[in-house]
């Protein structure tokens, strides 16, 4: 270590390993992450940072009360200084987000990375993934126009058809028996508070696990090579992160978002939906009656969820079958046909 | 690719980002002298007489139980072509001269027009104000419609 | 991409070309990331910093009836709050002037003070000002701010900013 003295007294004051700490950063990667799946990963956790810092920007001017909501996101969007760009930016970057998780988790399915020992790694990417989901659908309804207030009644009605559990899961979530002035206030929490705090834990966990286990390597790839994480693997990163906010930029810039018609309790408007993430799950509850469709659901998350341990049951099964695969596919092109459908409807 | 190359790429998209980042500056620009002119509009329009005037004159005759305050669209009404609720007045301006207006008011509407041509009748209509409303009370209150308009960047509603 | 087999990397010393020339250019692609990356970190957050600073509301200075001239007590004074900021008023028989009546000191709300001769007083550290609202005793700085004010019908009319209702809220 260079002995500058500056460098010595800050040392001595504050004695951080810096050796221990830099062992992360010179962490060699196989060299299959140079192609181009290595964004998958990184990007979602870019895009979260994006997140976090518009969303905190957002705070600034957004009231959580139904009267004033819609109102402040008027002038969120109208009357203050680039804050169409920092909407903008906040919106489509939580779009990109679940995109980009969809096709992280479609590389680790593919690629199977998640089998013994890195079965846990998955779940906590589950997790993430669901939370994100909670980030959009809390979030949509912050808007306060006529389409998010409907959707989160509907969504939240959902909810309560839950068997058992359901009549408290609604009450909770909407802080009395309807859509109120709480369910607002709740929402904003969930979306600014606690989700953000198990989205942190739920991050770290998956990282550290990530970096315990090291990248998995491909399976019958025999190159034995590595690539350094730093400097090399955190340019691509910042490259990544600066397409991204390149284009959301320009996106904004050409397309600046828009106002919807205030929310209004006593009308319901034509065509409601959700955002088209939920596209899959709200055909697909219209498809069947509601308790199998909910039973079906839950059933479907949780195979995803414990997804590892199925596909290891499914291969001692019929070993070599790859029947893991085989479902899983059909699992997600089921999904992805539902979502086309809904969306072309 | 190099190092090096790579460091040149990362550079070059953050200056590319600046570029971006001063175009938005122009649409801010644009945008902040739009919020302005609106701003101002409505500032001068709250300090003009008449239209203050005729703001009294649409809350003394109740045009704000079924229209709202400020003209923003109404309550319920089953199946009128209006969206199933009594039509805003916020594109009044757009469609009608003073004349015509006034001329509306005096007369109401008895029958509303249906959204759904198989459905019921819209419970509510428009009663004429012919016998109320004269003079300068009904000069005012045109006045004020006229001056009534949607606020920025908000989805048009139905036109009428 | 094309050298996933690696071993041709430029930048390691084992590659072909001079060490002198090489760490030349290192440097130099060096400096001119940390610039470009500085630049694009600023610009964001010229923009992120301008959102967080709302514009000025535009303004038209209008005529407000403020107070009824006999509830102001001749010989003294008396402070009113309107939407368009707080009025100190002092009247002699028919003619009464106004003041802001927020104390240049700290900016609180000053008050009448019907026993001393020094007109009008601010609680928050003792500063005064006579009728002419100048300082004549504690820390006030500057005198206090004239506003026009004048009698017609009774009333005592000031002249104030006022700002779109919207932007008030």
């Amino acid at each position: 270590m260079s002995a500058h003295p500056l460098r010595r007294w800050l040392a001595e004051r504050v004695p951080i390993p810096m050796e221990e700490l830099r062992k992360p950063l010179r962490e060699e990667l196989p060299v299959h992450l140079r192609g181009w799946a290595v964004w998958l990963g990184g990007t979602p956790l870019i895009l979260f940072g994006i997140q976090v810092v518009t969303g905190i920007l957002l705070t600034f001017y957004y009231r959580p009360d139904p009267v004033r909501a819609f109102e402040s996101v008027r002038r969120i969007t109208l009357a203050m200084r680039f804050g169409w760009l920092i909407r903008s930016l906040h919106q489509n970057a939580g779009q990109l987000m679940i995109i980009a998780l969809f096709l992280h988790m479609i590389r680790v399915f593919v690629t199977r990375a998640y089998r013994r020992p890195r079965e846990l790694t998955w779940v906590f990417g589950m997790a993430l993934f669901l939370l994100t989901l909670g980030f959009g659908f809390t979030g949509y309804s912050l808007v306060y126009d006529s389409l998010s207030y409907w959707a989160t009644t509907v969504g939240t009605n959902l909810l309560g058809d839950v068997p058992v559990v359901g009549h408290q899961l609604l009450w909770l979530l909407r802080g009395g028996p309807d859509v109120s002035p709480n369910t607002l206030a709740r929402f904003y929490n969930f979306h600014i508070g606690v989700l953000p705090t198990l989205m942190v834990l739920a991050i770290t966990a998956h990282l550290v696990l990530v970096r315990l286990h090291g990248v998995a390597r491909l399976e019958g790839d025999r190159r034995h090579e590595t690539y350094d994480f730093f400097p090399e693997h955190v340019l691509r990163e910042a490259a990544i992160a600066l397409v991204l906010l390149l284009g959301l930029v320009v996106y904004a810039s050409a397309r600046p978002p828009g106002l919807g018609v205030p929310a209004d309790p006593t009308f319901t408007p034509p065509h409601i939906r959700p955002e088209w993430y939920f596209f899959p799950s709200y055909r697909w509850l219209k498809l069947v009656p509601m308790q199998v469709g909910i039973w079906t659901s839950a059933g479907f998350v949780g195979c995803m969820m414990f997804w590892p341990w199925v596909d290891a049951g499914l291969e001692r099964l019929a070993p070599g079958r790859r029947l893991g695969t085989w479902l899983g596919s059909a699992g997600f092109a089921f999904t992805l046909a539902l979502l086309v459908w809904e969306a072309l409807s | 690719m190099s190092v090096t190359a790579q460091k040149l790429v990362v550079a070059l998209l953050s200056l590319a980002l600046v570029a971006a980042l001063v175009a938005a500056g122009s649409v801010d620009a644009r945008r902040q002298a739009e919020a302005r002119k609106h701003a101002e509009a409505m500032l001068d329009d709250a300090a003009q007489p008449q239209i203050a005037r005729g703001r009294a004159v649409y809350t003394k005759y109740s045009c704000n139980a079924c229209h709202a305050a400020g003209g923003t669209g109404g309550i319920m009404n089953l199946n009128a072509e209006s969206g199933g609720k009594v039509n805003g007045l916020l594109h009044l301006s757009e469609s009608y001269r003073p004349a015509e207006l006034a001329e509306k008011i005096r007369n109401g509407v008895p029958t509303v027009g249906k959204g759904d041509p198989t459905g019921p009748d819209p419970p509510l209509h428009m009663p004429p104000y012919r016998d109320l409303i004269a003079g300068q009370e009904m000069r005012d209150l045109v006045a004020y419609l006229m001056s009534l308009r949607p606020p920025p960047g908000e989805a048009k509603s139905s036109a009428w | 991409m094309s050298d996933l087999a690696g071993g041709r990397d430029p930048d390691r010393p084992h590659s072909v070309g001079g060490a002198a020339g090489l760490s030349r250019r290192v440097f130099l692609a060096n400096v001119f990331l940390g610039l470009a990356g500085l630049l694009g970190a600023a610009a964001l957050a010229q923009r992120f910093f301008a959102f967080l600073s709302p514009p000025a509301p535009p303004e038209r200075v209008v005529e407000v009836p403020a107070i009824a001239l006999e509830s102001v007590p001749d010989g003294g004074g008396t402070v009113v709050h309107l939407a368009g900021g707080h009025f100190a008023i002092e009247r002699r028989g028919q003619t009464v002037r106004a003041f802001s009546a927020v104390c240049t000191h700290l900016g609180c709300v000053i008050q009448w003070q019907p026993t001393s001769d020094q007109a009008w007083y601010c609680p928050c550290h003792h500063g005064r000002y006579d009728r002419d609202g100048r300082v004549v005793g504690g820390p006030p700085p500057r005198p206090l701010i004239p506003v026009e004010a004048s009698v017609r019908d009774g009333q005592v009319i000031v002249k104030l900013k006022v700002r779109p209702a919207a932007e008030v809220a």
